[in-house]
């Protein structure tokens, strides 16, 4: 509890800071105070819900999956906060806006991983795993050396995720609410270590439960505004679009998104199997019941994401439909705020002050929950997978245990604080396809291959998942986005944007390789134990009942 | 010895009459892994086929998405993406539905007969 004070007394003095802080001068100040008041509820709210949360929250259990009281219905939902980022919600209305259908292949590679979750991964994920993908993957396996690998991937996929939330909230709060960027980001910061550290699991899916419920409520407002205004009729949305766009035709059809087919194979299998490798989704599902309502949670998750890309698309083309040629929303012809900004200055010119006032503090809500998600997911990693295998070797310590995870939220808060920081400059959509590319080179291969194929053992999984892991962080490096934009070298010495093409091909290959010709003892009884990991997968008989207590 | 401190822990805190051995043989359990073989590969071919023909048109005809679908301005590509959202919903429909009839009631009995239950 002194830390909760704590966190309150930083929030409230960084608060009162842009009072006095400098106005900038060079940002106009786009907010009223219509739009502090609801962001001010928001923040009052979901304090609230944390500290109801805390009292609720005891047990590890509690701390990392709800205490599995969660409903289907529930959980799909908040999956779908999980991936309603602010990045995606802004950033794909942005790209809609500017080049129209390059935003929809963004939209339909974030959707298509779902359908392969369900089919391939919720149900068994559920019934062999306990608060993290690592507790799968380590089932038959050795625990040490594939807890180590599970979590080095989950922490770099966090990391990298939690960098690009954070650059971009920032940037966004500092316009919004005429806040220094340093301020800004300090106090997302706070406020998401207060969420986790004192209300862990419970505390963040009722946070991402009430922001998803405002942004498809706000995205719904925004989109149906949208097609009144051109007679509810796709049809005539694009004739205005398409008369009134710069790129004019062009828009209908890929655009500069994807330059060649082995950048677009790439972006595809990042985004499809990324899906299936990010942590902080992962561990959703467990927080609900058992197999079947991890099921259901898909299914409703699947309709809510499909539902709000479509509204993101109308969105976007209703930025094009009514931003264009009015000047109130452009300084020196470029759009004010940068390509992120459309859908902030549609609802404006939909709604007036109201609307926009509500739908920046519902980005600033999603920004929140999404952060917290991720931190969590984190701090699971650290304490569940790491401290409990390698310090307390596997004696349960269950208090212990979400202390360290505490303490890792902590810690991870003031990383990502100081990394926002550092990488105010930097452009941060390399880092969400970078870390979509790690999930599905490092962390989809080792957890599908543990949960379907008799031979994997300890050393294909460990060596493999190293392999696809460092392949996608050096292509990545040497390519265009780092090598050229951030080093200044002249040509890249990897070609293209988007390793995972190569690097989750790489760490599939060397999985196979080193698990078939792995001749060891131990290796032999891993692939014995395969049948008896099937039934507990297939059934749930065994499975670890979250609600039980 | 191994196996069998195996089951122990698999199984612990739990009721259960069968080793895992003799769940494997239990005619319902093959007929569960037949039935979740059957509609998972299939539908899971559609969703990846789908998705990666039209990343591949993206990739190698780009011009040929921007055709007109219907004769108006919406052109066969933006058809195309809505398209993939509603197939995502129907795969997720299709597949739930099935579940919830032909696979839940196989692992239900296969846990009643684990339990003791008949």
């Amino acid at each position: 509890m002194k830390f909760v004070f704590l966190c309150l007394t930083v929030f409230s003095s960084s608060a009162l800071a842009q009072d006095d802080s400098p106005s900038g001068g060079l940002l106009m100040r786009l907010l009223t105070d219509q739009a502090l008041m609801m962001f001010f509820a928001f923040v009052l709210l979901t304090v609230g819900i944390t500290i109801w949360a805390a009292k609720r929250t005891k047990s590890a259990n509690d701390f990392y999956a709800a205490g599995g009281g969660i409903s289907g219905f529930q959980n799909g939902l908040a999956i779908a906060g999980d991936y309603m980022s602010a990045a995606s919600f802004l950033g794909i209305a942005g790209l809609v806006y500017a080049s129209g259908f390059d935003g929809l292949i963004y939209a339909v590679g974030f959707l298509v991983g779902w359908p392969v979750v369900l089919l391939l991964i919720a149900e068994p994920l559920r019934n062999l795993g306990k608060y993290t993908f690592a507790d799968v993957v380590s089932f038959r396996l050795r625990q040490k050396p594939v807890r180590i690998l599970a979590a080095s991937g989950s922490l770099l996929t966090v990391i990298l995720y939690l960098i690009a939330q954070m650059v971009g909230a920032g940037k966004l709060i500092e316009l919004l609410f005429d806040l220094p960027y340093e301020s800004a980001v300090l106090i997302i910061g706070v406020l998401m270590t207060f969420y986790v550290t004192a209300g862990g699991m419970l505390a963040t899916t009722w946070v991402q439960l009430i922001k998803a419920v405002l942004l498809l409520g706000g995205a719904t407002i925004m989109a149906v505004l949208v097609m009144s205004h051109v007679g509810f009729s796709f049809e005539s949305m694009f004739e205005s679009a398409v008369s009134i766009h710069e790129k004019g035709s062009d828009i209908m059809a890929p655009g500069t998104l994807l330059k060649d087919p082995i950048s677009a194979i790439s972006l595809g299998i990042a985004l499809m199997f990324g899906t299936a490798g990010l942590p902080h989704v992962l561990m959703r599902f467990f927080t609900v019941k058992d197999a079947v309502q991890a099921r259901r949670s898909v299914f409703y998750a699947t309709g809510f994401i499909g539902y709000f890309y479509i509204l993101t698309f109308i969105i976007g083309f209703g930025a094009i439909v009514l931003l264009t040629g009015n000047d109130t929303y452009f300084v020196d012809g470029v759009l004010n705020g940068g390509k992120n900004m459309p859908a902030i200055h549609l609802s404006h010119a939909l709604g007036g002050d109201p609307l926009m006032g509500f739908i920046s503090a519902v980005a600033f809500a999603t920004i929140l929950a999404v952060v917290s998600g991720l931190t969590l997911a984190g701090s699971s990693a650290i304490s569940h997978d790491l401290y409990a295998t390698l310090v307390l070797k596997g004696e349960r310590n269950e208090k212990k245990e979400v202390r360290v995870s505490q303490i890792a939220t902590v810690c991870l808060g003031i990383i990502a604080v100081m990394l926002g920081i550092v990488f105010e400059k930097q452009n941060v959509a390399f880092m969400v396809g970078l870390a979509f590319c790690v999930a599905a080179s490092a962390n989809f291969p080792v957890l599908i291959l543990s949960m379907y194929w008799k031979n994997l053992t300890t050393r294909g999984a460990v060596v493999g998942g190293s392999v696809g892991l460092l392949t996608a962080l050096i292509l990545v490096i040497v390519g265009p986005t780092v090598w050229v934009d951030v080093f200044g070298f002249d040509s890249p010495i990897f070609p293209y944007k988007y390793p995972a093409l190569f690097s989750v091909s790489a760490a599939f290959l060397t999985i196979w390789i080193v698990s078939i010709t792995d001749k060891s003892a131990s290796a032999q009884a891993e692939r014995e134990a395969f049948e008896e990991q099937l039934v507990r997968s297939q059934t749930g008989i065994g499975a670890d009942s979250a609600s039980e207590h | 010895m191994d196996e069998l401190l195996r089951s122990v822990h698999l199984f612990k805190d739990r009721v259960i009459m069968l080793t895992s051995k003799q769940i494997q043989a239990m005619p319902e359990y093959q007929a569960l892994k037949e039935a979740r073989r059957k509609i998972i590969v299939p539908l899971a071919l559609v969703v990846v086929t789908a998705y990666f023909l039209l990343i591949l048109t993206i990739g190698f005809f780009p011009q040929s998405l921007g055709a007109s679908f219907a004769g108006g301005v919406m052109s066969i590509g933006i058809a195309a993406g809505f398209g993939l959202i509603l197939l995502c919903f129907i795969v997720t429909g299709i597949y739930v539905n099935y579940a919830n009839k032909k696979i839940e009631p196989l692992v239900q009995a296969i846990t009643q007969k684990a339990k003791g239950g008949s």
